[in-house]
């Protein structure tokens, strides 16, 4: 869906005014992009819808803070990316745990002879899974926003609330966790030797 | 020739090295780090193309809407356009409402179910003066309601969310005066109060936008009826005789 920032303005003028029914079009025009972003930051479906419906409550509580001049999707991906933190800094410890077994297990199986390109992207989702998992919230977040979002580093950190320095560093130490974990899977049957 | 880190690999990749001419041109003339580059390359589109977001169906936004209006509280707005006295007296308007029902809503208690060989708890008087003033506080709060909806500004459709909901609250309270000042014997406000409803009614169930025409519509009948005028008269005929 294409979403117009100034039919967006427009509705949460109406939204602030005490318009309900303009708060709802807000809602379905922006849920699947909020599942998206949750999706990736939180790992499971169930957790992210959990992140949608507490963005737009929140969301609705907040409408008389939100500054007119802002754009309502940049308000509203700040307000889902800082609850999908929070979420996940709750169920992280058991969602690693949960990964560990299931990167085990994957690994497991790849040892399989002759995996065909499937299987390898099937391999490469898990290992990419259990790579995000380990990371902290805020690696995790702060790599969502940058490689999925698009985000610039500098919005990054204003979304998150943490100086420059602190966010390059957190999509770094993201970056070289997921090389760690991938590269051995491409390096080999590419020829090439993984370099440190 | 620079040194290359792993960080600026990576700013680079994502567009936001400080100086991403020299970057190329040192990747251009040593393959080492050329192939450094490249592998972090292929790592992160491998990582961007890996994780598969599930698909929402179209009815995605409605479901989620679903599930959330019954958490939400109506949103008070601070910033309407026509508020000659504030939005504060709207969001005290709620809390007056409740704290005058609870209070009728005692008075009708103690008026139909008096205990037999008790002392009743509040006297006749003290029950007349309570009634008069709660009554007296709806009036003055319907009259700004009426008086705000006169005066809305008519440019095409009309934004009156805020007035339905301020009506609905006002409703409730309306029909259980109407019923206790016809029960006291007090003819004239409850006559006043059926007048009053028809308007409160309407305005609680209109929709969130009203075309122009129909706000003059109601406008018309307002003052048709001379609704504001009969209530004007009330309220202060309540202050100097409240056994009215």
């Amino acid at each position: 869906m294409v979403i117009d920032e100034n039919d967006d303005a427009i509705l949460m003028e109406r939204a602030r005014a005490g318009d309900t029914e303009a708060f709802r079009e807000l809602v379905e025009r922006h849920s699947a992009r909020i599942f998206r972003l949750a999706w990736r930051i939180l790992g499971d479906e169930a957790s992210a819808e959990d992140a949608v419906q507490e963005t737009f409550l929140r969301a609705y509580r907040s409408l008389d803070r939100f500054d007119a001049r802002s754009q309502f999707g940049t308000w509203l991906h700040r307000i889902a990316a800082n609850t999908s933190v929070e979420i996940l800094r709750k169920h992280q410890h058991q969602r690693f745990r949960q990964e560990r077994i299931d990167g085990e297990t994957a690994e497991a199986s790849s040892s399989d002879p002759g995996p065909d390109r499937r299987a390898l992207s099937q391999e490469v989702e898990r290992a990419v899974r259990g790579a995000l998992a380990d990371l902290s919230p805020m690696e995790r977040t702060a790599f969502v926003l940058r490689h999925f979002e698009g985000r610039s580093i500098a919005e990054i950190c204003g979304v998150l609330g943490l100086r420059e320095s602190a966010g390059k560093q957190a999509i770094f130490r993201a970056v070289q966790k997921l090389r760690r974990v991938l590269e051995p899977l491409y390096a080999p049957r590419a020829g090439r030797e993984v370099l440190p | 020739m620079r040194e290359l880190h792993d960080e600026d690999l990576i700013l680079y990749f994502y567009g936001e090295a400080e100086e991403p001419e020299a970057i190329r041109e040192i990747l251009a003339s040593s393959p080492e780090l050329s192939a450094r580059y490249e592998s972090l390359r292929q790592t992160l589109d491998a990582a961007g193309h890996a994780l598969n977001v599930p698909e929402r169906p179209d009815s995605y936004g409605a479901e989620v809407w679903e599930k959330l209006q019954p958490r939400l509280q109506p949103h008070r707005s601070r910033l309407l356009p026509f508020r000659p006295r504030g939005e504060r007296h709207r969001e005290l308007a709620g809390w007056l409402a409740a704290a005058v029902l609870l209070l009728a809503i005692g008075f009708l208690a103690g008026r139909l179910w008096p205990r037999p060989g008790e002392a009743v708890a509040l006297s006749a008087e003290a029950r007349e003066r309570i009634l008069t003033r709660t009554v007296a506080t709806h009036l003055e709060r319907s009259e700004r309601l009426l008086t705000e909806v006169a005066n809305a500004q008519t440019d095409g459709s009309v934004d009156l969310s805020a007035e339905r909901r301020w009506a609905q609250d006002l409703l409730t309270a309306n029909r259980l005066y109407r019923q206790i000042t016809r029960r006291e014997g007090r003819p004239m406000l409850s006559s006043l109060l059926d007048d009053l409803e028809p308007f409160l009614l309407e305005l609680a169930h209109s929709p969130s936008e009203i075309p122009a025409e129909d706000l003059e519509d109601l406008r018309a009948r307002i003052e048709e009826q001379a609704l504001l005028f009969k209530m004007r008269v009330v309220s202060q005929r309540l202050e100097r005789k409240p056994s009215l």
